[in-house]
């Protein structure tokens, strides 16, 4: 029983820990592109 | 463009879908019933065959996307094609991680070469090919064109591994071939609310990743 219990966690941990990944990673991503945006518009003001 | 989660029902979305999954998680734990033979590893399917779900329903998008990227040549569908694609092969990838993690107790070895998992595998590998296509294709007018056609064509995939549980011969098949509706209603119950949640976190996903990749593009073609 506890070694089926430990195949559970390890799925359960494996499937939420990627998608909390991915969003952490598209939110970075985002930050830098948002940056990068209002950089490349600060040239264009002077 | 504004940050994403400043949008009032891209927040509320989000803390849906946060709300929703600690729900499910709790109910999955707590309210689902014990199968006598597998117990815990058996609750492994409410998040595994989901994922398969979301899966093939982004890979359904992606080709939706080509279609529509051929009638209307708009970039837009082009990036719902890409969005959709990357997420599907998330899933696909997690569908291919948790189901030998499941067979490992219970089959007794984590891959068996079955019409089901191979034809999930030549998925899988085919979107591989997809990326590939993308990096690696040329001029990205014409990689748009060729994503679109093999978005289209792999879907053809998605229907054989449906039907693989009967086409091929039972002798060959490992996996479980119990109808849903056999199903005792506690288990059914709990994996059609799983199911809707992972839908849910799916459009989240889609729409986050098709903003992204618009402000991506915005911002390289401006340099």
């Amino acid at each position: 029983m506890f070694n089926f219990f430990n195949y559970f966690i390890a799925v359960y941990l494996i499937v939420f820990g990627s998608v909390i990944f991915w969003f952490g990673y598209q939110y970075i991503l985002e930050l830098k592109l948002l940056k990068t945006q209002s950089i490349n518009h600060n040239k264009e003001m002077g | 463009m504004q940050p994403f989660f400043k949008n009032r029902t891209n927040s509320l979305i989000l803390f849906l879908v946060i709300f929703f999954l600690f729900l499910n998680i709790y109910n999955i734990i707590y309210n689902t019933p014990m199968v006598p033979d597998q117990h815990w590893a058996q609750k492994i399917f409410y998040v595994h065959v989901p994922s398969a779900w979301v899966g093939f329903l982004s890979y359904f998008i992606v080709m939706i996307a080509g279609i529509m990227f051929f009638i209307k040549n708009n970039n837009f569908w082009d990036n719902v094609g890409l969005a959709a694609a990357e997420i599907g092969t998330i899933f696909i990838s997690l569908v291919l991680i948790t189901g030998p993690i499941w067979a490992t107790p219970i089959w007794g070895k984590p891959w068996i070469w079955e019409p089901r998992l191979t034809t999930t595998l030549i998925l899988f590998l085919i979107y591989i090919g997809y990326f590939m296509m993308r990096s690696f294709g040329g001029h990205a007018e014409r990689v748009k064109r060729y994503a679109a056609s093999l978005g289209i064509i792999a879907f053809l995939d998605v229907p054989i591994i449906f039907v693989s549980v009967q086409f091929w011969a039972p002798e060959i098949q490992s996996h479980p071939q119990v109808e849903m509706a056999n199903q005792p209603p506690g288990i059914l119950g709990a994996f059609l609310i799983s199911l809707s949640i992972f839908t849910l976190l799916y459009i989240l996903m889609l729409k986050y990743r098709i903003y992204v990749i618009q402000l991506k593009n915005k911002v390289i073609h401006h340099v």
